[in-house]
């Protein structure tokens, strides 16, 4: 009886093995990347409409640079006083 | 304890009691195939686009007014290419174009071809192309959902855009992009950049946006601040914040699914409790037998747990292997409109094979955990039953 | 946004899960403990030890998937990286609050406590009239406490990691800052590592003829050293950059992943050291595999630290 278990569970490990094999041999296209090169830009082609912006992989990070360091320009008109 | 003959009887009672295992090994088998489906699709997708992240600029500039970004100048260019570190600055033009009659958006980049690196580019990616040829005429290349619309309105050769001073320009469809590229050529259109600008409406002393590259990853952060000191109406992109916004995108919509399945999960142990705890009078006799054959109870709880396990992991397998196929042989009907949505131009991919160690354990840990939890108690309930009370 | 990470979600729901299970067992345990006695013949004895086999099974199974929960949390620790701005890697996530550190500690110690009591719970099963049930299970009471700490610890830190701020990195954090020298006892790197080997020379003594009292105090040594040298010396040759001290960014995969088994054969070795002599103190006995596996352990991280210093030389003849 267990020979029967025995194949049936050989047989989805191999499967399984094999996914994991097909998985791991992929061989990357470049396709994807020299487009990258030649656009560089960075939004994905998902389905947009006009109310989500093509290019809104760009949030505006300026902020959070300065939050625990006063801007130059204030320091320095503190010292020129 | 752990030998052949000990398999051989744990598979002869699996198979005695097929009635009870068969409809949690279904259920486990449809949980593993809805989990690692998904995870597998999110995988594919982000692992596709972070092999993009090299070629993207180091630094992206736009001017901002009023909360909008706005043509930048050019001579904003010259300026930044002084920056001690930057290698190259380029004027970037691009844009939305409304194509009227489907109410869809085609996105429309501007390349300098005269520019070595991008004919060199372009080459690598459409074979035999003649540039000659090309830039003998308005010409464009563009990608598979494009070409799919102009096809719906029998524009086969070519397409007349109207710019937005009332004038038409006709540019002929030179090649279609190879489809590996769809995730991010779908809805794009590439034409030559001075052409680009007529129809965008950007004139000759600005661009889109500037993109700079920066050779040294160490000084990104001096010249970054360098950057932003340079004008009050700046926004400056780095590349980390790309790599940080696909990371959030994937995490995101791969999250969310996450959060709600941990409830189908509990839903899913608290019905494997029940079905194991349920020791009918012929499992009684079973276990009374055994022990009085001179198993112990510790013996009884590892024939139980192990059972329980070999449905776990069958499923787990089984169920892993059908997801394989549906999302990387049959590329994921219906599950892909989640991560690629449905409102403007279809998306026709189909993905790349990619897997990692983290994903395989994620799977395992999220789905044969529970599942064992669930059935600890239930089978040290059936093993330590008093075996003259189960013979009786 | 941290918690929408995939590998988050699902280790929260697992630490979840386990401080179920455990808790469980831990209501058991005291009831066991309570009124256990081996030598009664009553009929609470007799339900006692039917209750015995649930706690056993339980603390068995979580504590087994608490060993490998640790390598998967430093794993997502590694791969929030990229959401935190400015860290390169686990070390600045681990940084960015205050909680990180003492739980990467308390994570650490955890598993040597778990690792302990499953050794001991092998021996205690093997014999007949359980000598030691009394004594694990005490110190499963003191794993389940610290285990509490451990997921308070776990939910205060994944709260407090901040998206918004840039946090220190790796060369920042173990860097050399010019007025003070990182390295305890202001030690020199190369004195370190005449102390490096001289420890593991004694690890070595120590597990060959099985001193208890002498293996525990040089592995404690060995290991506090090996920290320091694997940070300030070999992880500068597994970077092949001087200034790169990091313990962390050699789990990535551009070192392919050569961390989690320089860390995992330190831990591996200096546990089993360690553990000989506790076990021996515990049990009364010693056992020999424990000394085995520790001079196992212990050689293959020295073995496999100091290829890296040597391939190195090899090909570029000069050391860094």
């Amino acid at each position: 009886m267990s020979k029967i278990f025995a194949t049936l569970f050989s047989v989805l490990a191999l499967a399984f093995g094999l996914t994991c094999i097909s998985l791991l041999t992929v061989n990357k296209s470049t396709a994807l990347q020299s487009f990258a090169q030649l656009s560089t830009l960075p939004g994905l082609a998902l389905s947009v409409r006009y109310f989500e912006p093509r290019n809104r992989f760009y949030a505006d990070e300026n902020e959070r640079f300065f939050i625990d360091m006063r801007p130059i320009s204030t320091m320095d008109f503190i010292y020129a006083k | 304890m752990q030998n052949k003959l000990f398999y051989n009887f744990l598979f002869l009672l699996l198979l005695k009691h097929r009635i009870k295992h068969i409809s949690i090994f279904i259920i486990s088998t449809l949980i593993v195939f809805i989990l690692s489906s998904v995870v597998l699709l999110s995988n594919a997708l982000q692992e596709e686009i972070n092999t993009t992240l090299d070629s993207q600029a180091d630094f992206v500039i736009q001017k901002m007014r009023a909360g909008k970004s706005v043509n930048t100048p050019l001579s904003w260019s010259d300026e930044f290419r002084e920056i001690e570190g930057i290698s190259q600055a380029q004027p970037r033009v691009y844009g939305q174009y409304f194509f009227k009659p489907n109410a869809e958006h085609f996105t429309i980049v501007g390349i300098d071809f005269f520019d070595e690196q991008k004919s060199k580019n372009l080459q690598k990616l459409i074979t035999n192309l003649d540039m000659k040829k090309f830039l003998e005429k308005p010409n464009m290349l563009i990608g598979h959902g494009v070409k799919a619309l102009l096809d719906k309105y029998y524009f086969f050769d070519y397409y007349v855009f109207k710019t937005p001073h009332q004038k038409k320009r006709k540019v002929n469809i030179y090649q279609i992009f190879p489809k590996e590229s769809s995730l991010l050529s779908n809805d794009m259109i590439i034409m030559d950049i001075d052409l680009a600008r007529e129809i965008l409406g950007i004139s000759e002393e600005q661009s889109t946006d500037i993109a700079l590259y920066n050779p040294n990853e160490l000084e990104a952060e001096n010249i970054y601040v360098k950057l932003v000191l340079k004008h009050a109406d700046i926004r400056v992109i780095q590349k980390s914040d790309i790599a940080k916004a696909y990371k959030r995108l994937f995490n995101y919509k791969g999250g969310l699914f996450l959060i709600l399945y941990m409830i189908v999960l509990l839903t899913f142990m608290m019905i494997l409790y029940q079905r194991y705890s349920m020791v009918q009078s012929s499992d009684k006799k079973e276990i009374g037998i055994l022990r009085a054959l001179g198993w112990s109870i510790k013996d009884v709880i590892i024939l139980k747990v192990t059972e329980s396990f070999m449905v776990a992991f069958g499923a787990f397998l089984l169920g892993f292997i059908l997801a394989f196929f549906f999302v990387f042989v049959l590329d994921a009907p219906l599950l892909s409109n989640i991560f690629y949505g449905y409102a403007n131009l279809p998306m026709d991919i189909s993905l790349h094979r990619s897997i990692d160690f983290s994903l395989v354990s994620l799977l395992f840990l999220f789905y044969i955990l529970p599942f064992m939890t669930a059935v600890l108690i239930p089978s040290w309930k059936a093993s330590v039953i008093d075996p003259l009370e189960a013979m009786r | 946004m941290i918690f929408f990470s995939n590998s988050v979600i699902v280790f929260i729901f697992i630490e979840a899960l386990l401080l179920l299970l455990l808790s469980i067992a831990f209501i058991n345990v005291v009831g066991i403990l309570k009124s256990w006695d081996f030598s009664a013949t009553s009929t609470k004895q007799y339900l006692l030890e039917k209750r015995s086999y649930l706690v056993l099974l339980i603390i068995f199974f979580t504590l087994g998937f608490k060993i490998i929960l640790l390598p998967y949390f430093i794993y997502m620790i590694d791969e929030l990286n990229v959401l935190v701005p400015g860290a390169m890697c686990a070390a600045g996530v681990i940084n960015s609050n205050i909680y990180g550190v003492y739980l990467l500690s308390l994570k650490v110690r955890i598993l040597f406590l778990v690792g302990l009591w499953i050794i001991l719970n092998h021996y205690d099963l093997q014999a007949k009239d359980y000598p030691f049930f009394k004594k694990k299970l005490w110190l499963f009471i003191l794993i389940f406490f610290l285990i509490i700490a451990e997921s308070i610890l776990d939910i205060f830190y994944l709260i407090n990691i901040v998206t918004d701020t840039p946090v220190s990195c790796c060369s920042a954090i173990y860097g050399v800052s010019g007025i003070s020298n990182p390295i305890p006892f202001d030690l020199h790197v190369s004195e370190l590592l005449g102390l490096f080997y001289l420890l593991y020379g004694l690890t070595l003594i120590s597990a060959l003829y099985r001193y208890a009292l002498l293996s525990l105090f040089s592995n404690m040594a060995f290991l506090y050293s090996a920290y320091y040298s694997v940070v300030y010396f070999f992880g500068t040759y597994v970077y092949e950059l001087p200034t790169h001290l990091c313990p962390f960014c050699m789990l990535q995969a551009e070192y392919f992943y050569s961390g989690y088994f320089i860390w995992g054969t330190l831990f591996l070795g200096t546990f089993f050291g360690i553990s000989a002599a506790l076990l021996q103190y515990i049990t009364g006995k010693e056992i020999k595999k424990m000394y085995r596996y520790s001079l196992a352990f212990n050689s293959a991280f020295i073995l496999f630290c100091s290829s890296y210093v040597l391939l190195y030389y090899i090909r570029n003849g000069v050391f860094l």
